[in-house]
């Protein structure tokens, strides 16, 4: 590979930075053709109401609090504590994995209160829109899982110390730094959701 | 060597047959250096639009001759004719996966993969993209989606046969023609791939614009080529997801029977199972990216003419910022105008009039930047270089195209107009021939930079010709026969008596788009033969340009730039600045007292 003076070196980190908020642009936009065909569909009557399943209150809570856990790993890996980050990462996996199945009991509830997905479109555009999201934190957790395997290898394993700065310690540094604004931005992205749905389902 | 006291060690392993070691398969196949990606993506554009314009040859033949058979074109494409004759089901499906190819995978991503990722590190001074690793992805999902695409057109129940718009009924039923069923799906999953392709593309190209710019290159001191590829990067950025959604809702409505798009709908008495969807509301989300998409399509173009058109005429590009100002204006407007595709709907008039009038404003920034080629054009020294033909042939044909453009956005005027001949001579003379052109230009001028050689002038000027009358001569009728009403997509002319008499115009058409396409090989053999075998290039700067990438070695090894990345001091059009010395004086050129004054007097 090559080597760049340090200065180029510090671009391509600010780059790696805003390259994730691009992409978050970009599955923002994807959300927003859907929840606007949404509500264009709404508009045109037709359209069955149902209450939100109480899954997706319990679920809300859990991404709230994963959010929380994602921000201490990355504290932790800037302030040169890895072990407590490496921790930090299990836990937020480990809720991401929660959320998970709590949505599916959602829409398991749903499909028993006769709410199918090739029902009324009201049905369908609410498995799609939570589904999308749902596959969207699956992929994160895939993300965090790498992290957490190097870090516990780092750190737990090859016992690396933190003071000494090497490659594969600043990688997962920045990989940490990045998992963690996609993490905030799908927590995020749910209370939206959540809330826009809620509304919908409710006027 | 060049050694420096801050990059000495960090030196000696970039550049040309550096320490960087490369095998066969790392320098060629898997490559993560942005001028050998952009390369793959020229070869791959170039196999497709091979494959794409060979389908709108098919589909003339049957149009000019549809009494004829022709048992030699069986023999060849046994599935598609039947005793001779083109069948119906193969004409709807060469007509839909014409557009797909040349829209979306020779227009769109080959034309800005090839420019974007061979330029905008050369051109803003970096060592390659943003994250080498996405971009080399990017590339090889494109692949992917290429193979899935081809694998569909050799389906024996025919490929997808719905339009490249993919209007639902048409496209989720598989009743509605065979070309639905398996080959509409194909064309779907070969989409998501290319969607995801176009994402980390783009994500990547803003990426580096606006992080990895060389020392003292500001934003107001890029390229015309670098602001209309980022440029078109935001447009895909903010587009292609949309698609996604709509691509989405499409597939489940085709795979597990949600009633998105369809309405209850009856075939032979019989009810399907759909209720309550909405068809229109599939046109407005593929209109939202679709919109947007001819914009991916042109600005690349309107780059490379605007770089190729100051460099060969020998002047400084008139209104830099206003070039700039033109396309961000374009970008905006083009994500507000989507709804004049869809005028004959039943909108409400109001909302017509809205889009119609955004449709309208958006020939402001057009026109802007017509004034500015031409002016900047307007008494220059110009060298007729191939490029440079090709960049004007690229003017003629947008404004011959644009000005069609203010009918159709017109929208009273569009519904006499819609879905006829006219508004396919309208879209092929601006964003088709138009884009190819830019394309083309691009090729000329920057195949030294890419392969060290020159490409043969002579056959350079007999495609130019061929290509540019014949361009004409193909679409030029078609905006007659739209005014007569004939309509777009009918794979027989014959059935109607109305239309006997503009046989002769369509024979024409065929003869043309013929010539056109067997024109095409002269390009290609020209490209590989100049590959192996063209002029070599000595010179370090064969054009006598003034941007960064003619300062790299003549074939820049993985890294560009040998010492450390140059500096950059003026904007790149100081052309026929003084009236001694050299007429160009190149981006890393230090100013001096006299450019100060006569910055202050330009005031740019």
């Amino acid at each position: 590979m090559m080597v760049y003076p340090i200065s180029e070196k510090y671009n391509q980190q600010k780059a790696h930075r805003f390259t994730m908020y691009l992409a978050l642009m970009s599955i923002t936009m994807a959300f927003a053709g859907l929840t606007s065909a949404y509500l264009v569909r709404k508009g045109a009557g037709n359209w069955v109401n149902f209450p939100m399943p109480v899954e997706f209150y319990t679920s809300t809570v859990i991404l709230l609090i994963s959010s929380a856990t994602m921000h201490v790993a990355h504290i932790s890996n800037k302030k040169g504590h890895p072990k407590m980050a490496t921790l930090g990462l299990l836990v937020t996996i480990a809720l991401g994995l929660l959320f998970a199945f709590f949505q599916y009991k959602g829409w398991q509830d749903l499909n028993f209160s006769g709410i199918y997905i090739d029902g009324n479109p009201a049905g369908s555009f609410f498995y799609v829109i939570t589904g999308l999201h749902a596959a969207h934190v699956l992929g994160g957790i895939a993300f965090l899982l790498v992290a957490l395997f190097r870090s516990y290898r780092l750190f737990f394993i090859k016992k690396e110390s933190t003071t000494i700065i090497n490659k594969k310690g600043e990688a997962l540094k920045v990989r940490t730094d990045l998992l963690s604004m996609y993490w905030h931005f799908m927590d995020f992205l749910w209370v939206y959701i959540f809330l826009f749905l809620f509304f919908n389902l409710n006027h | 060597m060049v050694t420096s006291a801050t990059g000495e060690h960090a030196l000696s392993m970039i550049g040309a047959g550096g320490h960087h070691k490369e095998t066969f398969i790392t320098k060629y196949i898997f490559s993560t250096d942005h001028k050998m990606i952009g390369k793959q993506f020229l070869f791959t554009g170039m196999a497709w639009a091979v494959i794409g314009g060979l389908f709108s040859v098919l589909f003339r033949v049957q149009l000019a001759w549809p009494d004829e058979t022709f048992p030699f074109l069986e023999q060849i494409f046994s599935n598609w004719f039947d005793e001779g004759h083109m069948t119906p089901e193969a004409y709807y499906a060469l007509v839909t996966m014409h557009g797909t190819i040349m829209v979306f995978f020779v227009l769109t991503a080959s034309l800005s993969g090839t420019f974007a990722n061979f330029l905008i590190p050369l051109q803003i001074g970096a060592r390659d993209m943003a994250s080498p690793i996405m971009n080399a992805l990017s590339y090889w999902l494109f692949v992917l989606s290429s193979l899935i695409m081809l694998a569909s057109i050799f389906l024996p129940t025919g490929m997808a046969s719905a339009g490249w718009t993919i209007y639902p009924p048409l496209s989720i039923l598989p009743q509605a023609s065979s070309g639905s069923g398996m080959g509409m799906t194909l064309w779907l999953v070969s989409m998501v791939f290319f969607i995801a392709s176009q994402l980390l593309a783009g994500i990547n190209y803003i990426s580096t614009v606006l992080n990895l710019r060389t020392k003292g290159m500001l934003m107001t001191r890029m390229p015309l080529t670098v602001w209309a590829l980022f440029f078109t990067a935001v447009v895909g950025l903010l587009s292609f997801p949309v698609l996604f959604s709509a691509a989405v809702l499409l597939v489940f409505d085709k795979g597990l029977g949600t009633s998105f798009y369809l309405s209850d709908i009856f075939i032979g008495g019989k009810a399907l199972g759909y209720s309550g969807g909405n068809a229109i509301l599939f046109q407005h989300l593929f209109w939202f990216l679709g919109h947007p998409e001819v914009y991916i399509v042109i600005l690349p173009a309107m780059g490379i003419v605007s770089e190729i058109l100051s460099i060969s005429s020998r002047k400084p590009v008139f209104g830099y910022k206003a070039m700039i100002l033109s396309l961000l204006g374009i970008v905006v407007l083009s994500f507000l105008v989507w709804a004049h595709h869809m005028f004959v709907t039943g909108m409400n008039p109001f909302l017509g009039s809205v889009f119609a009038l955004f449709t309208l404003l958006i020939a402001v920034p057009s026109s802007v930047k017509v004034f500015n080629w031409l002016t900047t054009i307007w008494r220059g020294n110009i060298k007729m270089t191939v490029a440079a033909v090709f960049s004007l042939g690229f003017v003629s044909m947008f404004i011959s195209g644009g000005l069609t453009g203010i009918w159709l956005g017109n929208a009273t005027v569009d519904i006499q107009l819609h879905d006829t001949y006219f508004v396919i001579g309208h879209f092929h003379l601006v964003m088709g021939v138009a884009a190819f052109f830019g394309m083309f230009a691009g090729i000329y001028h920057w195949f030294p930079k890419m392969f060290g050689r020159f490409m043969n002038e002579t056959l350079g000027y007999i495609h130019f010709f061929i290509t540019f009358i014949g361009g004409y001569l193909i679409f030029w009728p078609m905006h007659y026969l739209g005014m007569s009403g004939v309509p777009r997509r009918y794979y027989d002319f014959n059935e109607f008596h109305a239309f006997n008499e503009y046989h002769d115009m369509n024979l024409l058409i065929s003869v043309s788009a013929i010539v056109v396409f067997a024109a095409q090989f002269i390009f290609v053999i020209n490209f590989f033969y100049s590959m192996k075998k063209g002029r070599k290039s000595t010179e370090l700067n064969p054009w006598k340009a003034n941007t960064l990438e003619w300062t790299t070695p003549i074939e820049p090894g993985h890294g560009n730039w040998l010492g450390e990345l140059p500096t950059v001091y003026r904007w790149p059009y100081d052309y026929s600045k003084f009236e001694e010395g050299p007429d160009f004086i190149p981006q890393t050129v230090p100013l001096t007292e006299a450019d100060i004054e006569s910055d202050k007097r330009l005031l740019h």
